[in-house]
């Protein structure tokens, strides 16, 4: 048979302070772009902040600092201009940061005939408007974080009603520290934070729980075979390795279906797709060095015999 | 177990076909080129319509639109109207949708004050805004008299003029100096005031200075034009009539407009020598008959080919408007729309319960139709304005289209070979329940009239990627079983029989956190939230189910192609 690992032995629970500082380091900076989101000093995509993002493609080529100068002449010069030569040449995202309601409609076809004006020996073609009201903003901010505290709630009482109260919470913490590595890493990258991220996120939450349950429920069987001999440590070190190769077999197929959304997929869901490829590394990993580790030290602090 | 087996079978071959039934519009549809859906549009448009109807429907991101999200202002509604207010806007809203004539609209209420449109395949988006977010409020009103109307302009005039001087003077000057010149100011008012009276001599002056440019001290009617002597209303260059706003908004000239009176600017600009004008109208607030005694409205044209609309007014309707134009012959009368003015007409003759909405120059039938259409579904219970407006061009859908299916054949073939590589025959038998798994996933969709869209295309992609982890935790397991010493008879049924649990664990988690997806905001997301939970669903039955059929096929293994 085929196999990727031979039959392992690692001492994954004796390597844990490594983790733990790796960890720590990375879910500090997912605090502060949390932090920073809730002071509006993050780059929030217009589905949070409100704002219009106007999508399209000029019919011959044009620099982008001639397409900043001409909006900056007209008014925009807050515009955020991207060039999106990946998807076509000449292709470009501007975005303006809306303030008003009323003002919705009125900058995208605002911006339309600027562009028609500036640019009158060269058509630009509209892909896609979005344009989004602080008032909308407003609420889907209110909704993604509801979202976000309802599915780590779920999850929680979950893996307790399954588990118990030590599995619960250490699956939770390994799924918030999933969570906010991967938002640490878009803060760092200077990504938007749109409804699609935060959609990735929970999906992640879920995928990354995956891995901790399988090796919870691995860790729960052999902790009842190896009642008698009573090595906790060592238990929950045999019950990584042998998931190990199952874990690292679903991260593959997993990831290389996602990096394939990732490479081909297109513009409306790369930074999705990239989410959620950093997710699946860091959900492997923290199953492995976060979770496991958390019941450990639990247990070796207040012994109390799983069942 | 032999007999339940047979079930099993037998319930499996059921799905199958049932899948098949669902799928079978999509893929009849999916086949049919532009042109045959063309010819079936124009024969059997019914036919069609059932068809798309029973397909898999696209959401506007794959498939182009607009989505409109409009806000009901509820403020200045009485308690009892705030009640039904949102929904009466949606019904009239719908109507209007209806007879604007968009296939397939969607029209839903949000929260306790939204009301969302998502117009599929739409070209005109700026017609259908404005044909969506006005409230129509249609109003019949007088004209303020030309003698008033000049008078009031040059007191306009004079106060701003004043206003500039004592604005310059006052630079640098003391406190106490200001509140001098404010006084005087006051005096100025009370003087025309007294001099109201005397309208004639006042308009006489006015067109005298007319004819003299004293730009200066006419800082307000310098911007109006006027054709004809006694033309129902004043032309503003388009450049300037954020100038004319600025003025008409500070607060001593709305001192000086008369409490009855308002004013008002034309629907759209019309052209004068290679000019564009707004007109500028004063009006007479009072409303002397408003659209809810319409009964019929539809565009048609004059005699110049012009468009316009013919209305009908109820029985009362008609009296009123008797009445009104009666007493009021040779007088201009406004139409309005949303308190602007559509057009403002001389009365000839006595009018009953038909009439004609002129539109000006530069309408278009097109114009003529939707004003048509907002007057026969009404106006709005409340104004409504536009919070949030996402328009996907159809070229843009087509992309994701393109793109989104390119991905997910590609990450499939990925994930099957992988799988026959990796684990041989048992691979091929996970791969036959992963395509399973994509096979009842699509009938599901359209069986349950879900949309797809391009975050439920990365769902399909993921779930594909998840499916077969129930089959690797499987297949691991009876590795392990069988490195244990067991046959692999008994090493199949242990494998099976342990991975479920964690298989069951792993599949929760994730329907928990798509639960909560599919509740948190927009169509998209919620269409990654169906297609993850209807996959993650399914996989369970394909991964565990199927797979353990086809393995039980065979009783007795004595090798494991694993």
């Amino acid at each position: 048979m085929l196999q990727i690992l031979k039959k392992t032995n690692i001492d994954f629970i004796g390597k844990r302070y490594y983790a733990f500082a790796i960890s720590g380091i990375l879910v500090i900076f997912g605090l502060a772009a949390f932090v920073a989101i809730f002071l509006g000093k993050a780059d929030l995509g217009i589905d949070f902040a409100g704002g219009t993002m106007i999508q399209g493609y000029f019919e011959k080529e044009v620099k982008i600092g001639d397409l900043r100068a001409a909006l900056s002449r007209n008014g925009y010069d807050d515009a955020f201009i991207q060039s999106l030569h990946r998807e076509k040449p000449n292709y470009f995202l501007i975005r303006v940061k809306a303030t008003t309601d009323e003002e919705v409609t009125q900058i995208s076809s605002d911006i339309l005939s600027v562009l028609a004006k500036e640019f009158s020996q060269n058509k630009f073609n509209m892909d896609s408007v979005d344009g989004i009201g602080p008032a909308v903003g407003k609420t889907l901010q209110r909704q993604a974080r509801w979202a976000v505290l309802l599915a780590l709630a779920g999850i929680l009482l979950y893996i307790w009603i399954r588990f118990d109260f030590r599995f619960g919470v250490a699956a939770t913490i390994t799924t918030l520290h999933d969570v906010l590595l991967v938002l640490g890493i878009f803060f760092i990258l200077q990504k938007d934070i749109t409804l699609l991220i935060v959609t990735a996120l929970l999906t992640l939450a879920g995928y990354s729980l995956n891995d901790t349950v399988v090796l919870f429920d691995r860790i729960r069987e052999n902790l009842k075979l190896f009642r008698k001999k009573g090595n906790f440590p060592s238990t929950i070190n045999a019950s990584i390795n042998e998931v190990l190769s199952r874990t690292i077999i679903t991260s593959l197929t997993t990831f290389a279906v996602v990096f394939t959304l990732f490479l081909v997929g297109g513009e409306v869901v790369h930074d999705f797709a990239l989410a959620l490829m950093i997710g699946i590394v860091v959900g492997t990993y923290s199953s492995v060095f976060v979770a496991s580790p958390i019941i450990m030290e639990w247990e070796r602090r207040s012994p109390k015999r799983f069942k | 177990m032999r007999r339940s087996r047979l079930y099993l079978i037998l319930l499996i071959s059921f799905l199958i076909l049932a899948s098949l039934y669902a799928l079978y519009p999509s893929i009849k549809l999916l086949s049919m080129s532009d042109a045959n859906k063309e010819e079936l549009r124009s024969t059997e448009p019914q036919d069609l319509i059932s068809l798309e109807g029973k397909a898999i429907k696209l959401g506007l991101d794959l498939k182009g639109g607009m989505h409109v999200v409009l806000q009901v202002d509820k403020s200045k509604l009485k308690e009892n109207e705030k009640r039904d207010a949102v929904d009466r806007a949606l019904e009239i809203i719908r109507n209007r949708v209806d007879q604007f004539g968009i296939t397939e609209p969607l029209i839903h209420k949000q929260g306790g004050d939204r009301v969302v449109v998502e117009l599929p395949g739409l070209q005109d988006v700026e017609r259908a805004q404005a044909l969506i977010g006005q409230t129509a409020q249609l109003e019949f009103k007088l004209l303020e008299t030309p003698e008033n109307t000049m008078s009031i302009l040059k007191k306009i005039d004079e106060v701003l003029a004043q206003a500039e001087t004592t604005f310059i003077e006052d630079e640098g000057v003391e406190a106490t100096e200001e509140r001098e010149k404010e006084a005087e100011q006051d005096v100025v008012k009370d003087l025309f005031a007294e001099e109201e009276p005397d309208t004639t001599e006042d308009t006489t002056t006015f067109l005298e200075e007319e004819e003299e440019p004293f730009y200066e001290e006419r800082p307000f009617t310098q911007y109006l034009e006027s054709f004809g002597q006694r033309a129902a209303g004043f032309w503003v260059l388009v450049e300037e009539k954020p100038k004319v706003e600025l003025l008409l908004k500070k607060p001593e000239v709305q001192e000086l407009i008369p409490k009855d009176d308002e004013f008002a600017f034309s629907t759209r600009a019309e052209t004068f020598q290679n000019q564009k004008y707004w007109g500028l109208y004063l009006l007479k607030k009072r409303v002397e008959l408003s659209g809810k005694y319409l009964v019929d409205a539809r565009p048609t044209y004059d005699q110049f080919r012009k468009p316009q609309v013919n209305f009908t007014l109820t029985k009362k309707g008609g009296r009123i408007f008797a009445r009104v134009t009666g007493a009021n012959i040779d007088k201009p009368l406004a139409i309005t729309l949303d308190g602007r003015v559509e057009s403002a007409p001389t009365i000839r003759s006595k009018i009953r319960d038909r009439g004609v909405i002129e539109m000006g120059g530069v309408a278009s039938i097109e114009d003529a139709t939707d004003l048509s259409i907002v007057l026969r579904a009404g106006a709005l219970p409340a104004p409504v304005k536009i919070i949030e407006n996402r328009i996907i061009g159809p070229s843009l859908g087509q992309d994701s289209i393109r793109k989104g299916t390119t991905s997910v054949i590609i990450g499939f073939c990925v994930v099957l070979l992988f799988m026959v590589i990796y684990y041989k025959l048992s691979g091929l038998i996970a791969d036959f329940a992963v395509l399973l798994n994509l096979f009842f996933l699509m009938a599901a969709m359209a069986a349950l009239h879900a949309t797809l869209t391009m975050p439920g295309i990365a769902g399909i992609i993921l779930t594909v990627g998840m499916a077969v982890d129930a089959n690797v935790l499987i297949f691991e397991r009876i590795r392990e079983e069988m490195r244990t010493g067991k046959t692999i008879r008994a090493a199949i049924d242990a494998g099976y029989k342990r991975a479920l649990t964690a298989i069951i664990d792993a599949n929760i988690t994730t329907l928990i956190t798509a639960a909560v997806l599919f509740n948190l905001g927009t169509g998209p997301i919620k269409g990654f939230a169906v297609v993850l939970s209807l996959g993650v669903a399914i996989s369970l039955f394909t991964a565990v189910v199927i797979t353990r059929v086809i393995f039980d096929i065979r009783k007795k293994y004595r090798t494991l192609s694993i």
